[in-house]
């Protein structure tokens, strides 16, 4: 796929290709430089393969490029690889913070070198002192400011979940992603289009969770991750005693037969319609096609689900 | 008015019918 008319002739699934290859060369590399056992090795190369490849964040600053023409390829790259060097932080930041899960300290070196070199390389394009750092820190604070709501509220209890919390972990979750944005902006001088694209993606990593959710509902209650969906399939259920497989089969009905699924594909559906519009305001196509394309998937899953729901069956 | 039975089995056609989805979900997952 061709990225837009701006750069003709790229390739997102190359660039990711090429991104991926960095950053899997960058862990090697350290595997070797720290001489690391096997077992450790096959640890933290996880993080690197928990990207399949086609994964669109490992292409990710090449889907707005439409809204800042001019900036260089090679700055372009070293955006995209900084990006994914952070993802693969943010995995092992997780585990890091799972109080259920020890992180071996191997892993907390691992960590703390994928975000160093991830700034590395962002040195290389951004003085000191340029407005991209002010972008970079806000959303890191929005960063961590929902990953620690979520810890303290959502994980291994049942609370309460508003749904402007959930609004605003999902959103904090990957305020991160902005910083491209940021980046591109800074890069190209066009700042014009930086508010609507990066509410189109809060408003996307809005419509992904309420879909995300309902895709995940088993693997989130195996983990005791307690989403709004599963939050509000509790609070629906007047016994929650019995064994796992038989909750698991409650909970099964009240997602699907109480409507919450339903609702849930809804409200990704008016999400990323918004998601959408503010991607076409702002004539950034690569980025409004992905939207449509999930946009579309969560209507026929919407269906389907409808579908098996009343048929008859023999 | 369904059996359990048959809920059941419809229970397992709609969480089939979800795991077709996470190909997807892995393609635009960012955490």
């Amino acid at each position: 796929m061709a990225v837009n008319s701006a750069a003709p002739g790229l390739s997102l699934r190359e660039e990711g290709a090429r991104c991926k290859a960095s950053l899997e060369a960058f862990t090697e590399n350290l595997i070797t430089k720290l001489a690391v056992s096997k077992p450790e090795a096959e640890q933290l190369c996880k993080y690197d393969r928990s990207r399949r490849d086609g994964n669109m964040y490992l292409h990710f600053p090449f889907c707005f490029l439409d809204a800042f023409p001019g900036v260089p390829i090679e700055a372009v790259r070293i955006v995209a690889l900084s990006a994914v060097l952070w993802m693969s932080y943010m995995r092992a930041q997780d585990d890091a913070v799972d109080k259920n899960r020890a992180s071996a300290p191997i892993l907390l070196f691992l960590r703390d070198l994928y975000l160093r070199e991830s700034l590395r390389l962002l040195y290389t394009i951004f003085v000191p002192n340029s407005k991209f750092w002010d972008s970079y820190s806000a959303y890191f604070d929005e960063y961590a400011y929902a990953v620690l709501c979520e810890c303290r509220k959502h994980s291994s209890i049942e609370s309460h979940y508003p749904e402007e919390e959930f609004c605003a972990i999902a959103k904090g979750k990957a305020a991160m992603a902005k910083y491209p944005l940021a980046a591109l902006a800074e890069l190209s001088g066009h700042h014009e289009n930086v508010a609507l694209l990066t509410e189109s993606l809060d408003c996307f990593h809005v419509g992904y969770q309420y879909w995300d959710d309902v895709v995940d509902w088993k693997e989130d209650l195996a983990s005791s991750k307690y989403s709004l969906l599963l939050t509000r399939a509790f609070e629906g259920m007047e016994n929650r005693e019995g064994s796992p497989d038989e909750l698991r089969e409650r909970i099964g009905h009240a997602v699907y037969y109480s409507g919450l699924a339903e609702a849930n594909l809804e409200e990704s559906n008016r999400w990323l319609e918004r998601a959408y519009d503010l991607s076409i305001e702002a004539r950034c196509t690569v980025w409004a096609n992905y939207l449509k394309r999930l946009q579309k998937q969560a209507a026929v899953l919407a269906d389907d689900l409808r579908l098996i729901m009343t048929k008859d069956t023999l | 008015m369904k059996t359990e039975s048959v809920v059941a089995s419809k229970i397992e056609e709609l969480d089939a019918r979800l795991q077709m989805e996470e190909d997807l979900a892995e393609m635009l997952s960012y955490l």
